[in-house]
Order: C-alpha cells, then sequence, then structure tokens
C-alpha cells in the first residue's frame, strides 16, 4: 500500500535533488518520468503507483538519516526491488480469471468501441493543451514519411529549437497527451 | 538500425539478459539522452506497427513482446487514435520564425481542423447556415400569412357584427318613426290633444309634447292644448328635435300678441338612442288661458343664431 508522502518528507526528498526548490522540482519530474517508463518497460501493472512506493522508501530512508549522493541511481536500486515485488505479487495473482473468451467478432466489435472511446478521448485531452502544444504534437507526428525529416527541421527552426530539443519536447508533448487520454478511456469504462 | 538502437529494441522487447537490461538501466537513470532516445524509440516503433510499417520479424516481435503486457497494448491504442486523429487532415506546415499564435476563437477552430476536415466542416457550416436561412424566412413567412388571415377573420367578423347591429338600429328607427308619426296624427286629430294634457287632474306638473317643425309654419290643423289644472304648480314644454346641427339653443315663449314671458339661452339638446329634445319647466303662474308661439333659434359652431322652429299651442285653466 502507497502511503503519501508528508510535506517535510517531501521537501527533504526534493532538496536532495538540488538546493533549488524549482530545479529540484524538475529534477524530480524527470526521474518521475524515468521511473514510471522503467516499470512499465519491465512489466508492472501499476507504474505510477510504484514510482510512488519508490519515492516513499527513499523518503523514509532520508528520515532515518541516511546520505544520499546520487539520488537518481539510488531511486533506481529502490525501483528494482518495488518491481521484484510487484512481478513477483502479479504472479500470484496472475489467475485466470475468465474461461469464457470473446469470439472474433465480439472481440472486433469491442476494439472498435475501444477505438471510439480512444478517438473521443484524443479530441478532449487535445482541447486541454495550449494552441502552440497542440499545433506542435500534431505537426511532429505527420506521418509523411518523405517530408518528415524536412517538416520537422523547419518546425525546430521556426521555435528556434535544436532537432534533439524539439524530440525531447515533442515526446514530453505526446507522454502528457497519452497519459490524459488513458486516464479518461478509463474513466469511461469503469463508468 | 544501429547497433545501439537493436540493442534498445531488444530492451524495449524484454530480449535482453538481466545484466545487460541493469547496466542499460542504470545508464539510461543517470543520462537523460540515452533514457530520451529509449523512449523515442519506442514511440516510433509503437507508431511504425500501428501504420504497418515494421519489417515481418519486427512486426513478429512486436506483437510476442511488446504486447503481452496492458501498458503497452494501451499505448497502441493511443497511437492508432492519434494516426486516425492525424490522417483526417494535414496540418498547416509550421514555417514562421515563431509558432503561430491565434487570438480569436475562429482562428482556433480553423487551426484545430485540417485539410479535407477544414473542408467538410466549412460545407457542413455553409449547409447549415443555407437550411437555417430558409428555416428561418419560411417560420416568417408563415408567421406574417398567419397574422393576415388572422386580422381578416377579424374585420370580417367586425363587419358582420357592425352590419347587424346598423340592420337593428335601423330597424329601431323605423319602430319609432312609425311610432312617433301615430303620436302625431292622433294629437292632430284630438281635442284637446291627450298625449300633451296631464293625465291626472292631481298632478302638479303639465307636460306639453310639440315636434319642432320648422320655422314657415306653426304646424298643420289645430294647435295642441295644454290644459291646467288648479293644482298644477309646473309646465313643462318638451321639443321633439329632427335633426340636430347646433351647438345650443335659445327658447323663446310669448303669448301670441302679448308680451314675453319666458327666455332661456344656451340650452343643450338632450340626445338619446331614440331622439333628440330640449325640455324646460315654466312655472304655472306666468302662464295665462290662451295661444302662445313658442319660439326655438340655433346657435351655430361659427356663432351665427339662426331660426329653427316656431310652434303654437293653446292653454286652457281650469
Amino acid at each position: 500500500m502507497t502511503a503519501a508522502l508528508t510535506s517535510t518528507a517531501f521537501a527533504r526528498l526534493l532538496y536532495c535533488f538540488d538546493p533549488d526548490r524549482d530545479r529540484a522540482g524538475e529534477k524530480y519530474e524527470d526521474l518521475r518520468r524515468t521511473l514510471i517508463k522503467f516499470f512499465e518497460w519491465r512489466g508492472t501493472p501499476f507504474p505510477e503507483d510504484h514510482t510512488d512506493e519508490t519515492f516513499n522508501r527513499v523518503a523514509r530512508k532520508l528520515d532515518e538519516g541516511i546520505e544520499i549522493k546520487n539520488i537518481g541511481g539510488y531511486c533506481y536500486e529502490v525501483a528494482r526491488l518495488v518491481c521484484l515485488e510487484a512481478l513477483k505479487g502479479n504472479d500470484r495473482k496472475c489467475e485466470p480469471l475468465e474461461t469464457d473468451y470473446p469470439d472474433a467478432a465480439q472481440a472486433d466489435a469491442e476494439r472498435r468501441l475501444e477505438h471510439e472511446r480512444y478517438l473521443h478521448c484524443l479530441e478532449q485531452c487535445l482541447d486541454k493543451l495550449s494552441i502552440e502544444s497542440r499545433t506542435l504534437v500534431i505537426e511532429y507526428y505527420q506521418d509523411d514519411k518523405r517530408d518528415r525529416i524536412e517538416r520537422r527541421r523547419a518546425l525546430a527552426e521556426s521555435l528556434g529549437l535544436q532537432r534533439e530539443a524539439l524530440a525531447n519536447r515533442a515526446q514530453r508533448l505526446r507522454d502528457k497527451l497519452e497519459l490524459c487520454v488513458t486516464r479518461c478511456s478509463n474513466r469511461k469504462t469503469a463508468i | 538500425m544501429s547497433n545501439s538502437d537493436e540493442m534498445l529494441t531488444r530492451y524495449l522487447f524484454g530480449e535482453l539478459p538481466e545484466s545487460e537490461q541493469s547496466q542499460l538501466e542504470e545508464r539510461y537513470f543517470n543520462d537523460t539522452q540515452i533514457f530520451e532516445r529509449l523512449v523515442q524509440l519506442e514511440t516510433a516503433m509503437v507508431d511504425s506497427y500501428t501504420r504497418g510499417q515494421l519489417s515481418p520479424e519486427l512486426r513478429d516481435r512486436f506483437e510476442r513482446a511488446y504486447l503481452a503486457d496492458s501498458n503497452r497494448r494501451a499505448r497502441v491504442r493511443f497511437s492508432e487514435a492519434l494516426k486516425t486523429k492525424l490522417d483526417l487532415g494535414a496540418v498547416l506546415p509550421v514555417t514562421d520564425s515563431t509558432v503561430v499564435r491565434p487570438s480569436s476563437w475562429w482562428q482556433r477552430l480553423s487551426l484545430s481542423m485540417t485539410g479535407t476536415q477544414k473542408w467538410l466542416a466549412f460545407s457542413m457550416a455553409l449547409a447549415l447556415l443555407l437550411v437555417s436561412a430558409a428555416t428561418l424566412w419560411l417560420w416568417i413567412q408563415n408567421s406574417r400569412l398567419r397574422q393576415d388571415l388572422a386580422n381578416i377573420h377579424s374585420q370580417q367578423t367586425n363587419q358582420e357584427q357592425h352590419a347587424r347591429e346598423t340592420e337593428q338600429q335601423l330597424a329601431d328607427e323605423r319602430a319609432r318613426t312609425q311610432q312617433l308619426s301615430a303620436e302625431l296624427d292622433r294629437a292632430r286629430t284630438q281635442t284637446p290633444p291627450a298625449p300633451t294634457a296631464p293625465e291626472s287632474s292631481g298632478s302638479t306638473i303639465a307636460s306639453l309634447v310639440l315636434m319642432v317643425s320648422g320655422v314657415r309654419g306653426t304646424g298643420a290643423g289645430d294647435a295642441p292644448k295644454l290644459i291646467i289644472h288648479k293644482e298644477t304648480q309646473q309646465i313643462r314644454l318638451q321639443l321633439k328635435l329632427k335633426e340636430h346641427d347646433y351647438k345650443g339653443y335659445n327658447l323663446v315663449l310669448q303669448a301670441v300678441g302679448g308680451n314675453e314671458i319666458y327666455n332661456r339661452q344656451n340650452l343643450k339638446a338632450r340626445i338619446t338612442r331614440s331622439d333628440t329634445s330640449l325640455t324646460v319647466t315654466i312655472p304655472a303662474s306666468k302662464i295665462a288661458a290662451g295661444d302662445y308661439l313658442l319660439t326655438l333659434r340655433g346657435l351655430t359652431a361659427a356663432g351665427e343664431i339662426q331660426d329653427v322652429s316656431q310652434s303654437l299651442f293653446h292653454v286652457e285653466k281650469e
């Protein structure tokens, strides 16, 4: 069970990233993103919960007075343990829940419904983005293969960014959009 | 695909041995560039899979390894939705040195749509506008026609009502005229004139009704007779007017060949639905037996006084 961090513990954790609170916040967000991806790639069922659990454990260690020099590396070690525990727990829970598997037609219908749901959520989530962010995401991920490189180059130039920086910005926006869409779809499924 | 990319791909598919996997993880936890590269490679691979651009071998590995996890399947669903959204139309290329920052809602709407979608949206909007305008025009026309119809119906009803009332008034007038003619005939033929004399000897008021006959004559036949009893204190003279053309009347009563007995200025006619008349009351003590001439003059709107009629009547005292 993941317990919420107290404000004192969180402040201590942030300080560990950087004495400057703003920079610490940015680094915390970066590491949080890395942890979520790590848990996803490792195939744990609830990457965000496991990420919170990792930070909680690191904060408790700080409470105990342990000095952490490399917060990224330390978090990774803790995350590996959390991952192992999660995968073990997941294995135990992996009993077959359904014995009646849907036939192909039913699966196809469900797939179409799911696609509609995702599209609807995508529209909603795109609306939540600023016009600049929305334009950037749509422009960057256009599939026009022949023009893709040229378009991205022009886009980077228009924004005054290096290609790599543009790729990172587009990816972050996409991640944000994907998170919004996934949560929206899960809410609709729950309803 | 470079060797490095191949290793990253194997990591994403869970194909690396544990030791290599841990090494790579340690690296990307400490090097954001490697992490970003890994994330972007995953995105590119998911998009390629969604668009059917993966090689058969890579596609097979992708489906076997990557899609085994529900979170990753959700990522593919998202990619499919984004592909559908992007395929609906091409976005305007950003060629300016700054990102376009639309200010109006129309610009924002326009930017959120692209290519075919925009064309379709404008077509639909135009069609909707035309249909709305046509509907509004028809509705206004219909309302006008209904209003006109109601007005016509109302006018017809009013006209019918007016015609009925006019007919009724005409019938009443005819009946009254006949009644008055009959009374007049009776008054002329009777001696003494029954309608003018007080019916009861005990009455304190004697009445005489005179029909206005014009200035040229005092009436054909015998003059009406007014009988004044001992008890009579007041005499009421009533003149019925055929026409009412004056704003006021002057009435003068004088004994034939004698003095003026009564003079009343600026009398107002009493107008009822059945007739128009002037009525004055004179003390009986002023009237002696004999013949009397009642002269009526009219006051025009211009202030001129014109003779209207002269009526002769006879008074007897008992």
